[in-house]
């Protein structure tokens, strides 16, 4: 079990990035014919309202590119002063090259800086974390610059109920570097592989390339629409999946770290939906207001971004707030969970992309 | 143990939003009511695993045509 200490590695600036597209649930009401009040239900206890969404020729390293150029700005840090880029996304332009090495050349970046991707979703961030402390703890790197960010709309039949009013698009870029003073972190890292099926995009990899037949359009029990390119996701597994091991996630890394949970100023969870992060903080008895849940509602479940965004829209952007525990779970299914103290990080707003 | 089914039914209209104004019984078939529906579903599940602490899957709870359908498998799994 992949549980780890650091002592000397801060978490220096959070900037976020959203799509410039706004669509209310409204405007889906016609997947909803049959049933307005489902529509209704879903706005009230899913937390489900308006979406920012990207369009056909945006992409995760576009949103990640302006939140990069962004935070190096506000940090005034020099693109000589990164020793790594990490992008975590499940979205990236290319099978190959990957997306970090693409962002390496958009920055200008020195051959000195090392790139890579981690192909990992709504858990990423936080492996990418502690992916980023390990390099630093180890003596490699001094300062590593983490993109987040998924363009999940883009994966989904918009004929699908089940994922079409759900994702929102978005990218981050967070700066994690050596800390002279002691900055205590903690993580731990989780993975359920038998449960792979239950977020997939069945083709487009190399086991089931994409063809006339993986684009074949067929309905579920429920009516829903979506080909075999589309993205298919069984809410009610990956609901069991999330009230199942976040709770037990939550209370080992606080074993783990010898912390009490009111020693803890906010949870920030992976924005899945309003219910799953009000069921999660229940089984915690955990007070609804250290739990924010808002970010869905705003923005649209944002995969490996939400994390991120979560604490640019929800957290003081200085001050008070210090103690954190992020937790992020989802496709894989995998799932992982820190506690870092970020009193002096620079968290920067929530911006609307824009195309250069 | 056996079942108290009549709290389980007024379980399952406290936590399933919609079925508050339903007259509920064990015969009740989940597909006449109008609310039963994906939200419906992850309700009763999380309800189960709250109030019985027992876990159940969404295609469980799908095949159950009636509320007594419902208690019978939270019941089978106790």
């Amino acid at each position: 079990m992949p549980l780890a200490h650091f002592n000397n590695v801060r978490i220096a600036g959070i900037h976020s990035t959203v799509g410039s597209i706004v669509r209310h649930l409204d405007e889906d009401r016609d997947l909803f014919a049959g049933s307005p009040g489902q529509m209704n239900r879903l706005r009230k206890a899913i937390g489900l309202d308006r979406r920012c969404v990207v369009d056909g020729s945006t992409t995760a390293l576009d949103l990640c590119r302006q939140s990069a150029q962004g935070l190096l700005e506000r940090l005034h840090y020099r693109k000589e002063d990164i020793d790594a880029l990490i992008f975590v996304t499940q979205t990236p332009d290319h099978l190959q090259p990957c997306n970090a090495c693409i962002l390496h050349g958009h920055l200008g970046m020195p051959a000195s800086t090392a790139a890579f991707d981690l192909n990992l979703g709504c858990s990423g961030y936080v492996y990418g974390l502690y992916v980023a402390h390990s390099l630093i703890s180890s003596g490699g790197c001094r300062r590593i610059l983490l993109l987040a960010g998924d363009t999940m709309s883009r994966c989904v039949n918009t004929r699908d109920r089940s994922t079409a009013i759900l994702f929102g698009d978005a990218g981050s870029a967070t700066v994690i570097e050596q800390s002279l003073e002691n900055c205590p972190s903690w993580f731990s890292l989780h993975s359920n592989g038998t449960q792979c099926d239950a977020i997939k995009i069945p083709a487009g990899g190399f086991r089931l390339c994409r063809s006339d037949s993986t684009s074949e359009i067929n309905s579920d029990a429920d009516g829903n629409m979506r080909s075999l390119d589309d993205l298919h996701m069984n809410g009610a597994e990956v609901f069991n999946f999330s009230i199942g091991v976040e709770p037990d996630s939550i209370r080992e890394i606080l074993e783990f770290s010898d912390h009490q949970i009111d020693q803890i100023d906010s949870v920030v969870f992976h924005q899945a939906n309003k219910y799953i992060i009000n069921n999660i903080a229940r089984r915690l008895k955990l007070p609804l207001e250290k739990a924010p849940s808002g970010t869905v509602g705003k923005y649209g479940n944002q995969s490996s971004a939400s994390i991120p965004v979560t604490i640019c829209d929800a957290l003081p952007k200085s001050g008070t707030k210090s103690n954190l525990i992020l937790s992020g779970f989802g496709v894989g299914l995998s799932w992982a969970t820190g506690l870092v103290h970020m009193k002096d990080c620079t968290i920067c707003g929530i911006e609307t992309f824009r195309r250069d | 143990m056996l079942m108290d089914t009549a709290e389980f039914v007024k379980n399952l209209k406290e936590s399933v939003d919609g079925l508050q104004d339903h007259e509920l019984t064990p015969d009740t078939v989940l597909s006449d009511l109008a609310e039963w529906d994906s939200l419906g579903v992850l309700s009763t599940i999380s309800m189960v695993d709250m109030e019985y602490q027992v876990r159940i899957t969404g295609a469980e709870v799908q095949d159950c045509r009636t509320i007594g359908d419902l208690a019978v498998l939270l019941e089978g799994k106790q």
